[in-house]
């Protein structure tokens, strides 16, 4: 049900949500089968209204990625940032994984199912297939119609006496006790009543689930016992901010005939085909992983190097064009910070600082380089690479990850390998700020995966 | 020097129609018509295209493909460019020796510019023009065309 925050009892629920994106109501949605009542606290309204974005999604921007590039991907509405989800769905691998507190195993348990709620079948997972010397193809999953929170789940909520959502409140600060163990209330703003404070009961649960932005900044604007924020006692949060650096047409191939993606299975659904580097060329490169789409074109016989190659192929040849995707190594520099300012509801502002170092684009580069070698070397094309675009022209996925990042050791990360806050019983975290590390894969998958385990974690506990 | 096939082709042998004599006197014209260059086994190779990832025998290609020939029919111009002359053909070559056998082959033809494959601009690479007026002018020093008349 909708309702509405002057009625509303907040002491009525099992679980407090905040934030009604993909992480959020697929935590609720779980939760319900458990038979646990939750809250979902929107920001936004029931549709899109420019206003609330330009109130509440301004952050200030200082390095790679300008400040349109943040709010774009930080939508105030019902249905979160799924509003302008572009439907790229790829897992993170055992390899990906290595660094996190929790195996690829546990994740795969949830994978599945996280694809199914997506509208995927399950081939794209574990789908691999041999490509060339180095790299294999492993393509992404995409979608012409990719959920929408909103056309998928308004009906369902509407009516649902297990899931309530509560549109255009903000939840702008957490308060704790003073040993740090729990929330005990959080504040609560809406343009008519302006602030309220609520109190949270014994036994009940908060999960923010307020977006790779949003979660840090609830947290870091929750500052009333002291200057030391809720779950900021080691100072990690809205640290390890990352992004996937997106490197478009950074190169191309020509090459021989033969070098095409085997046919997937008519189950696998649409796809974008992408090579990702082996095992092998992943540790060369100091673990950062990466893939490269391929966008099959012509071959441009007015380019005399390409009617070379041509010739030199045997008089036929395929040409494509490259799109890296990068992972984006954790770095503590790169966070996001509470900034001069403050927003209709009395938050502060955020700063994002995001640099992407020379270590990345050098990784990208060279791993151009090995593809192209191999080529040359094995007689099967040439390559070109555009050195402009890797080194001055990096763009971003809109993948916010890190903030509040997941670790066994609360010197370097917020949650646990459960997602709750370190050293809180009662407060867990939901969304993309909960990766240790990104991948180069799409972060919707992953972060509704984790949802649902969450959803386990936190119904089956109590 | 090693002959690819397309070398054979662009003398207009035809690969292998004609027989071992015929290609044994195509192998003896094709030395003949290549100046010799200066104390180098290996013409210079130009440097790769911009981003390009290529061979050393990618480029010994180029190289080769730019390398001035000589022409019974026609005064071959090094570094010269002849512009205008009522181009009536324009085309891309495999290298320059096929832009002189081009012109030579053609009674229309008065005269040819060729731009190597160093050439600033893409679009002009490996291009070769046939021209049909005798040249009122041309113009010396330009690194980046070789051309001829008759």
């Amino acid at each position: 049900m909708f309702v509405n925050a002057a009625e509303v009892s907040f002491e009525a629920y099992d679980v407090l949500i905040v934030g009604s994106g993909p992480a959020g109501v697929t935590l609720a949605k779980r939760l319900e089968t458990h038979g646990k009542k939750s809250l979902i606290i929107e920001t936004g309204a029931e549709d899109f209204e420019g206003d609330l974005q330009d109130h509440y999604s301004k952050v200030y921007a200082h390095g790679h990625y300008g400040e349109d590039h943040w709010g774009l991907h930080w939508i105030r509405a019902f249905g979160g940032t799924s509003a302008v989800w572009g439907g790229w769905c790829a897992p993170l691998t055992a390899r990906n994984l290595a660094p996190w507190p929790i195996t690829a195993a546990e994740l795969d348990l949830y994978y599945p199912e996280a694809a199914q709620i997506l509208g995927r079948t399950t081939d794209f997972l574990t789908y691999e297939a041999p490509f060339m010397t180095g790299f294999a193809a492993r393509p992404f999953s995409t979608s012409d119609e990719p959920l929408r929170i909103y056309d998928a789940y308004l009906e369902d909520l509407q009516q649902n006496p297990q899931i309530d959502v509560l549109l255009k409140t903000n939840v702008t600060a957490l308060f704790a006790n003073e040993a740090r163990t729990r929330i005990t209330g959080l504040r609560v703003f809406t343009a008519q009543a302006g602030q309220r404070d609520i109190s949270l009961e014994e036994g009940q649960e908060l999960v923010l689930a307020a977006g790779g932005l949003g979660n840090a900044h609830i947290l870091l604007a929750s500052r009333s016992g002291g200057d030391v924020a809720v779950g900021n006692e080691n100072d990690q949060v809205g640290r390890y901010l990352m992004e996937h650096p997106h490197f478009l047409y950074c190169a191309r191939m020509v090459v021989a005939q033969e070098m095409v993606f085997e046919e997937l299975p008519e189950s696998f659904g649409s796809a974008e085909p992408a090579l990702v580097p082996t095992d092998d060329l992943f540790e060369q490169n100091g673990r950062l992983d990466a893939s490269f789409q391929l966008l099959e074109q012509d071959v441009d016989l007015e380019d005399h190097v390409e009617q070379y190659i041509v010739r030199a192929l045997g008089g036929s040849a395929r040409a494509y064009d490259v799109w890296a995707r990068s992972e984006m190594p954790p770095d503590p520099l790169n966070r996001v910070t509470l900034a001069e300012g403050h927003d209709p509801s009395g938050m502060p502002r955020l700063r994002a600082n995001c640099v992407i170092s020379g270590d990345t684009l050098r990784t990208i580069d060279t791993y151009l380089r090995q593809m192209g070698g191999i080529l040359a070397r094995e007689g099967k094309g040439r390559m070109r690479i555009d050195n402009e675009v890797i080194y001055r022209a990096v763009e971003g996925g809109g993948h916010i990850m890190g903030t509040t990042r997941m670790g066994d050791d609360p010197g370097s990360s917020v949650v646990d390998g459960n997602c709750r806050v370190h050293g809180y019983s009662n407060l867990s975290i939901a969304g993309s700020s909960v990766f240790t590390t990104g991948g180069y894969a799409n972060p919707t998958l992953t972060l509704v995966a984790l949802a649902l385990r969450l959803g386990d974690h936190l119904g089956e506990s109590s | 020097m090693k002959l690819a096939r397309r070398d054979f082709l662009a003398l207009g042998i035809g690969g292998t129609v004609g027989g071992a004599l015929a290609t044994a006197t195509g192998l003896h014209h094709y030395y003949t018509r290549i100046k010799p260059y200066h104390q180098q086994s290996a013409p210079p190779q130009p440097p790769a295209p911009e981003g390009w990832l290529l061979t050393n025998e990618d480029l010994d290609a180029f190289a080769q493909a730019d390398q001035v020939v000589e022409s019974d029919q026609l005064e071959i111009l090094d570094n010269t460019d002849i512009p205008g002359s009522n181009d009536f053909q324009m085309m891309r070559v495999r290298n320059l020796g096929e832009c002189v056998a081009a012109c030579e082959d053609n009674s229309k033809c008065q005269a040819f510019t060729y731009a190597r494959s160093t050439h600033t601009l893409e679009a002009k690479r490996q291009v070769c023009w046939l021209k049909a007026d005798t040249p009122e002018k041309i113009v010396s020093d330009l690194m980046s065309y070789v051309s001829g008349r008759r």
